[in-house]
């Protein structure tokens, strides 16, 4: 078990904490636009097509309504018109041209139409013959000849002919109707003229009933109002040009009309039908809050049908959301405890889902992550013999192959300070020590630099070696740089402690070839070692070393020609050596020594 | 956690309600409305059920006014006096009545003289644009508008044509006058020649001595018939004026049935009762929120024929079919 970082898991707290409060609320937002969306979309094509059907039923009733007062209004026409052919058609009055009794008939039909205000007779040339007004005096003097009138022409071929409307006295509206007068079908002697009050139409139209508000009015062919429940409008004569509704009906517009504005600017649904016969146009006018009352109430229900929808769409938005993301929660509770240290925590989700999924991988992941802390622990491990990026290599690269027992050819350098013992000795340990860390901290630059290999250090001197267990190009050159380098930095320090009073010096012994390499001590603390002659003979070398020599065997000097002045001292006779050793001294290096990996 | 913006959602329900549902109407009303009225004659006294009046009231219950509840009915009767037309057409005035309906032209103009705001409606004036009381039938614009008593001047030809062919023969016709009137003579005269005519005018007459007077003085000029127009002093006076027809042997035609049924002869012209009727209407329409100036001045819709068969006899005449024909209503 590993702590790694405590402490990291409680700023995370904060954030995932408001993170999750978002996820809630998006997987919320989004179940609910997509159900909802669903629910409004449906319930906006269903109202439309509700509405669209209902404005097209409520157009039938009401254009039918318009239909019934169009067909009663010219009933009350062709009333008038029925009467007087009725009230001529007399053998008695029609002889051959109007006989006398005419003027009865006159009275007769005055007495029976109280629309018609004057009456006259024409005989079938034109000339008046006899007259009858309510209001006025008719005088057989003042009878003229109307030959050249339309209304006596269109009649006098058989037709019952309807005047447009006029208004008399700046006020009545009037229409002239104009009947032949018959012996018997087709013989025509003469035509009777009525002016015919249209205020009488009046009682018809406001006979209409149109539902609970609604009213029917009519309108000439140029929008002169002819009857209307008020009639102070039709006395006032005034013209519905200016509705929107008027125009439309008046132009023949196939419905339905859209609702517009009546007179005193009441929203009205309006429907039409025309007269045909008089040019005229019947509009019935109902109150949009009447004429829709269908409708509203069909779009309220499918308005609340809709509603109850949308309130279980946010409940199964929420029940989506919370389902998402109580998994998810524990999901992030166990994630943040990983991310605490605690390597052994188990996510437990068993959702059989994706998430359930997602919480075994997780657990998966966690298992991996304990094996690589493990790993993580042999690297630390190895750090001590290597550099940090040689020993994390040895990790990756698998340990086992490189750290088994094998044999190969490397280049050891032995180095340490002289006169250290006696040193530590007389001063204080603390000041001791101080000097140990200068120089562990000159050479440890070193060492790291050239990715050296360090087989081991104890006190004041140190054995390291290259081309193990990473092979390298140029163990020999790197070797000698690094000892040439190591006495510089070294030398660096030696002046400065002599400054100080401590005096010191620093040997180096660098030798080359073959050594058995391996690990040494048991399975938990174990030592990777170079065994071989090589390694004593680079020992002895420094030992040989003076102060601030860098003494190499034959075997390096071989490789270093180009690198290197090389002195010959001579072959010298090193313990544990059977024979005398040749032994050099690099005096310099040749070029300058920075053109190293990482320089 | 919730981010549901709860209180939308309430308001897009409380619209739907409300867009759906309907809204309240207030209830019934505490106004009490005041209605100024004022005429030339008399207040009716006897018989009150048939007077037009009545038909006014009768017709402003049934739109929803009475009195003693919302409903405040001022009468101001002149008793035939004109002098008196002004000062109770300032009383009326002085109460700040919502409306004031006036019966003739003469008591119309009274009023007027007192206000330019206060609407008023007149129930019967012959021909109110030549009287004065209103610019244009159609658009009368100002604060006054009504029912006129006919639909025109030339009604006045066809009682006199309706008198000669009752009568045939007569030629001179003696027309009773009142100054209250500003007569345009013109049409009267011009259709009395048409017919071959003489017409015999009464001089101005108001009080029951000058009616006498000018009888006698009539009778003078061989008047052989009379013709009383619908003006408020004869309207006022009917039963004196049919009494000295009647003693006097003339035949006469009168302006409207009130004269018939107190004993006159016959009479062409609109039913007063339905002229007080349609009145009552505009003043429902008024106090409802209509401008007078937009209430187009109304012309009777029926002229009626009424005649006394009684009096026929009495005066030894009987009438002619094609009259009898016409008659809306025979007095036996």
């Amino acid at each position: 078990m590993t702590k790694l970082d405590d402490s990291a898991g409680v700023p995370g707290q904060g954030n995932s904490d408001r993170g999750g409060g978002r996820l809630v609320r998006r997987t919320f937002i989004i179940a609910l636009i997509l159900l909802s969306s669903g629910f409004i979309a449906g319930g906006a094509i269903e109202l439309g097509f509700r509405y669209q059907e209902s404005v097209n039923s409520i157009w039938l009733l009401q254009t039918e309504m318009a239909n019934r007062a169009a067909f009663k209004i010219h009933q009350f026409m062709r009333g008038i018109d029925k009467t007087m052919r009725t009230v001529t058609q007399t053998q008695r009055l029609v002889e051959s041209g109007l006989t006398k009794d005419f003027e009865f008939a006159l009275i007769k039909l005055l007495k029976t139409e109280p629309a018609i205000t004057s009456v006259t007779a024409l005989g079938s040339g034109g000339q008046e013959r006899y007259k009858l007004s309510r209001v006025q005096l008719a005088l057989p003097g003042d009878l003229t000849i109307r030959g050249d009138d339309e209304a006596f022409l269109r009649a006098k071929g058989g037709v019952t002919y309807f005047s447009p409307v006029y208004f008399v006295g700046d006020s009545e509206p009037y229409a002239t109707i104009a009947t032949p007068i018959e012996r018997f079908a087709g013989e025509i002697l003469g035509v009777l003229i009525a002016e015919v009050n249209l205020k009488y139409i009046w009682d018809v139209v406001a006979d209409i009933r149109v539902g609970q508000a609604g009213y029917a009015y009519v309108v000439s062919g140029n929008g002169d109002l002819i009857a209307h429940p008020d009639i102070s409008l039709v006395l006032g004569r005034k013209n519905f040009m200016n509705l929107a509704q008027v125009q439309n009906a008046l132009a023949g517009e196939t419905g339905p009309f859209t609702a517009s504005a009546n007179l005193e600017g009441q929203k009205v649904f309006t429907a039409y039908a025309t007269i045909p016969a008089l040019g005229w146009t019947v509009l019935v006018e109902r109150p949009t809050s009447e004429a829709y009352t269908s409708l509203y109430s069909s779009l309220f229900r499918s308005g609340v049908l809709l509603l109850i929808g949308l309130g279980m769409a946010v409940l199964a938005s929420l029940m989506i959301g919370y389902r998402v993301v109580r998994p998810l929660q524990t999901l992030r509770e166990g994630v943040a405890r990983i991310r605490g240290g605690d390597l052994d925590h188990h996510i437990d989700i068993q959702t059989g889902d994706e998430l359930q999924m997602l919480a075994d991988e997780f657990n998966e992941m966690t298992a991996k992550l304990r094996e690589s802390y493990a790993g993580i622990e042999k690297i630390s491990h190895l750090k001590r013999f290597f550099s940090p990026q040689l020993a994390e290599l040895i990790e990756l690269s698998g340990e086992s192959d490189l750290m088994d027992d094998h044999r190969r050819e490397i280049t050891v350098v032995f180095c340490d300070l002289r006169n250290f013992t006696e040193f530590s000795s007389i001063v204080e340990p603390e000041e001791a020590m101080k000097v140990l860390r200068e120089y562990y901290q000159a050479i440890g630059v070193l060492l790291r630099h050239y990715e050296a290999t360090i087989e081991h250090f104890a006190g004041d001197g140190l054995m390291a070696y290259f081309n193990d267990p990473l092979p390298c190009p140029d163990p020999e050159i790197r070797a000698v740089r690094m000892a040439m380098e190591m006495q510089r930095d070294v030398g660096k320090l030696i002046e400065g402690w002599r400054k100080r009073g401590i005096k010191l010096g620093f040997g180096i012994g660098v030798s080359s070839g073959y050594a058995t390499l391996g690990r040494i001590g048991s399975e938990e603390e174990f030592h990777y070692a170079a065994i071989g002659s090589v390694v004593n003979l680079a020992s002895r070398l420094c030992d040989k070393a003076q102060s601030g020599q860098v003494l190499i065997a034959e075997s390096v000097s071989a490789k270093i020609d180009a690198l290197a002045e090389v002195r010959r001292i001579g072959d010298l006779s090193l313990k544990g050596f059977l024979k005398p050793v040749a032994v050099l001294e690099v005096m310099a290096l040749k070029d300058e020594p920075s053109n190293m990996p990482n320089h | 956690m919730l981010a549901v913006d709860w209180s939308k959602i309430a308001l897009f329900a409380l619209l739907t309600l409300v867009a759906t549902g309907t809204v309240g109407q207030s209830g019934a009303t505490d106004i009490v409305y005041r209605i100024g009225f004022i005429a030339f004659g008399s207040r009716p006294v006897g018989r009150v059920d048939n007077s037009p009046l009545t038909a006014f009231r009768q017709t402003l219950r049934e739109r929803g006014y009475a009195e003693g509840e919302n409903l405040i009915l001022d009468e101001r009767w002149a008793e035939a006096r004109l002098n008196r037309l002004p000062v109770l057409a300032a009383e009326l005035v002085q109460l700040k009545p919502n409306i004031i309906v006036a019966s003739g032209a003469s008591a119309v103009r009274a009023v007027m003289a007192e206000t330019q705001e206060i609407p008023i409606v007149f129930a019967g004036a012959g021909d109110p644009v030549s009287e004065g009381l209103v610019p244009n039938i159609s658009h009368p614009k100002g604060n006054v508008t009504g029912i006129s008593t006919a639909p025109g001047r030339e009604l006045e030809g066809k009682r006199l044509q309706i008198l000669q062919q009752t009568v045939p023969g007569i030629i001179r016709v003696g027309v009773i006058l009142d100054s209250t009137s500003r007569h345009d003579p013109a049409p009267l005269e011009s259709a009395a020649r048409a017919l071959g005519i003489t017409l015999i005018s009464s001089g101005e007459v108001v009080d029951p001595e000058e009616f006498r007077a000018a009888f006698t003085e009539m009778l003078r000029d061989y008047a052989d018939a009379i013709y009383a127009p619908e003006t408020p002093v004869n309207v006022r006076h009917r039963k004196l004026l049919v009494e000295l027809a009647l003693e006097h042997k003339l035949p006469a035609i009168y302006g409207s049935r009130e004269y018939v049924e107190a004993g006159g002869l016959m009479s062409y012209g609109s039913n007063f009762s339905e002229i007080f009727a349609r009145a009552a209407k505009y003043v429902d329409r008024i106090l409802k929120g209509a401008t007078p100036g937009d209430l187009p001045v109304e012309q009777p819709m029926h002229l009626e024929l009424v005649l006394n068969k009684r009096v026929a006899k009495l005066l030894g005449l009987s009438f002619p079919t094609r009259i009898l024909m016409q008659a809306d209503e025979v007095i036996q």
